[in-house]
């Protein structure tokens, strides 16, 4: 059952990756919606895959690398078609959906077996931790797809070479202006996180703060927004630094979920 | 069977000279098409008049003798003998001159691939017929279907899309810098006539404020006053770019108005805001390295002209895209208007 439910998943989202990948090159509006409803669709099988195995398992289905990637995923695309309701604008999908269909193809590959929670996970904190930390990703992650397509254009512009992505991507001020709104989200939601995480750190661990290498590079993770911000609002950075800082940003996050999961052992290894 | 043939010029086959003999203007239109109905061996007639081309569409049950007439109304029309018209003429038949009216109604005959205007001019010939009465059932499927793969064409392809003119390549580069041009200042620096165009363009679209610096500050205020905007003095445009985001250069100055360290100032002022240069001035207003500071896009009559080019060349590829609908529109039309059209059918009617 939740292989089949995976299997669907991941094929509405390809489809609508194709649906998406059309729309780009032909500027068709109607293959813009498809691939926005295929992605809807998508979704909502996701909803019960999540709920399925919650209610399985009778936790928040967050606990080792292939729950975290579904949950992850998940978040990605609910941060996404959110702003696309807004948005109607379509273009940003060609971007975010790969990026969907590659961590629903990475959790397909992964042993799916359900194992019990381990103790130390074993609270009511778990679910409020996780889900702040990951919609600061999920913020973080659409905010790099806009700095990829900000330094794209702006690269167009500023070189006077006008391809075929010149006249399919949007202005670099609308670019500009939600990449930075997208990190001013994700630097609250991981704020938050962070300091749920303390919270938690405290009660479970006896002290708010472990120098733990998850904990050392969500620091850093947070450092580098925080960086962007302070440009942002103190220096009067705009455009292509701040973009080059959001991808720098996602890098830093990339490790903080995956790089230290694998390489750094840690309190945090519960990836594995 | 349909008999349908098109008797025309067009900039490609004639010179100015031949093409200003045959414009029909919209008194001469409606006596031309009265007289022309009248003459023998024509049963129905449209004839498209614009300043690139003069065609008449001719449904005729005997194709020799319609043209025959068509030919003799021309001759007298551009007081020429049709042996010296000739060669500026071409006549296509039915499927042809089918496909023929498909692709002027899709703007791929035009001179401007992709224009908008033709479309109208096309719209506007077959109503003037049908007010004649010159146009009857063979006419209305003609161009009743001539309309609707025009309209198709450009809703399917690109074929309009992308600025082929400096003003509005001007436009569309505005456009994918800003988000919106709502909210925006201009400052147009001389008083130039492609400026004054530019700025027109820009005006229409939105744009929330005009400044306008000049020498002579007379001119300036003259200009203004077009687009409800302020003058100022020439002294005062590093001051006004704080403020500006669109700002527009065409004037004759032998040395560069605006220098790097300029515009490093007023990035500074304006907090990095995006900042869009456009020089159309020859020797250059503005130095070229001012392109090289962040957030400031400079282009020059070159570089906007190079955003043309490129344009048409997308809009050229298009182009093939909409002859490959044409293609097959024009075919189901023959065949429809054979099947409704066979001898027994009409002869009934």
């Amino acid at each position: 059952m939740q292989q089949v439910l995976v299997r669907t998943i991941t094929s509405l989202y390809i489809l609508s990756v194709f649906a998406y990948f059309l729309f780009f090159v032909t500027q068709n509006k109607k293959l813009g919606t498809t691939g926005f409803f295929l992605g809807v669709s998508g979704f909502v099988f996701h909803c019960a895959l999540l709920v399925w195995r919650g209610v399985l398992l009778r936790h928040f289905p967050v606990s080792g690398l292939y729950e975290s990637l579904v949950f992850f995923a998940w978040l990605v695309l609910a941060v996404y078609l959110a702003t696309e309701v807004r948005l109607r604008q379509g273009t940003n999908g060609v971007f975010i959906m790969p990026l969907v269909v590659s961590l629903m193809a990475y959790a397909a590959s992964l042993d799916s077996s359900r194992r019990p929670l381990a103790p130390a996970l074993q609270s009511p904190w778990l679910s409020v931790h996780v889900t702040l930390c990951f919609l600061g990703y999920a913020c973080f992650t659409l905010a790099f797809a806009f700095a990829v397509m900000y330094l794209w254009q702006e690269r167009g512009l500023k070189t006077k070479k006008i391809d075929a992505f010149f006249f399919r991507l949007p202005p670099i001020e609308f670019l500009d202006r939600l990449g930075y709104r997208s990190i001013a989200f994700g630097f609250i939601f991981l704020t938050l996180g962070i300091i749920s995480g303390s919270v938690w750190a405290q009660n479970a661990w006896g002290r708010f703060w472990n120098w733990d290498p998850k904990e050392t590079w969500s620091l850093v993770t947070w450092l580098v927004y925080l960086a962007y911000l302070h440009g942002r609002l103190a220096l009067g950075f705009r455009g292509a630094k701040c973009a080059v800082v959001a991808i720098a940003g996602f890098g830093a996050m990339l490790f903080t979920y995956f790089g230290v999961s694998f390489l750094l052992p840690g309190l945090h290894s519960y990836l594995k | 069977m349909m008999n349908i043939r098109v008797l025309g010029l067009n900039h490609k086959t004639a010179p100015i000279e031949i093409r200003e003999r045959a414009s029909f203007s919209n008194s001469r239109l409606d006596e031309a098409l009265r007289s022309l109905r009248a003459s023998p061996g024509v049963e129905e007639l449209v004839l498209l008049s614009t300043c690139n081309r003069t065609e008449f569409y001719v449904s005729c049950p005997q194709a020799d003798r319609g043209l025959a007439s068509v030919w003799e109304f021309v001759e007298d029309a551009m007081g020429m003998p049709a042996a010296k018209l000739k060669q500026y003429f071409y006549v296509h038949g039915n499927r042809d001159a089918v496909e023929h009216l498909l692709c002027v109604a899709a703007s791929l005959d035009s001179m401007v691939v992709g224009e908008t205007q033709v479309f109208g001019q096309v719209k506007d010939a077959y109503f003037a017929a049908r007010r004649n009465n010159a146009a009857g059932k063979v006419m209305d499927c003609l161009f009743g279907e001539a309309i609707r793969v025009g309209k198709k064409v450009r809703t399917d392809t690109q074929i309009g899309k992308g600025a082929v003119s400096t003003s509005t390549a001007a436009i569309e580069l505005a456009r994918k810098i800003f988000e919106t041009l709502q909210d925006k200042v201009v400052l147009i620096i001389g008083a130039g006539k492609i400026g004054e165009l530019t700025v027109k363009n820009l005006y229409s679209r939105g744009v929330s404020t005009v400044i306008v610096a000049n020498r002579t500050l007379v001119k300036a205020q003259d200009l203004a006053r077009q687009f409800c905007g302020t003058a100022i003095h020439f002294d005062g445009i590093i001051e006004h770019m704080c403020r500006a985001d669109i700002v527009l250069s065409s004037t004759s100055a032998p040395h560069f108005l605006v220098t790097r360290e300029d515009i490093c100032t007023v990035m500074r002022m304006r907090n990095n805001a995006p900042l869009f240069l456009i020089d159309l001035g020859l020797p250059r207003n503005i130095d070229p390295a001012t392109n090289d500071i962040a957030n400031v896009y400079l282009y020059n009559i070159d570089d906007l002209s190079r955003v043309c080019d490129a344009n048409m060349k997308e809009r050229l590829s298009e182009a093939k895209k909409a002859r490959a609908v044409i293609s097959r529109a024009a075919e189901s039309l023959c065949e429809r208007m054979n099947a409704d059209l066979r001898p027994d059918k009409v002869s009934a009617s």
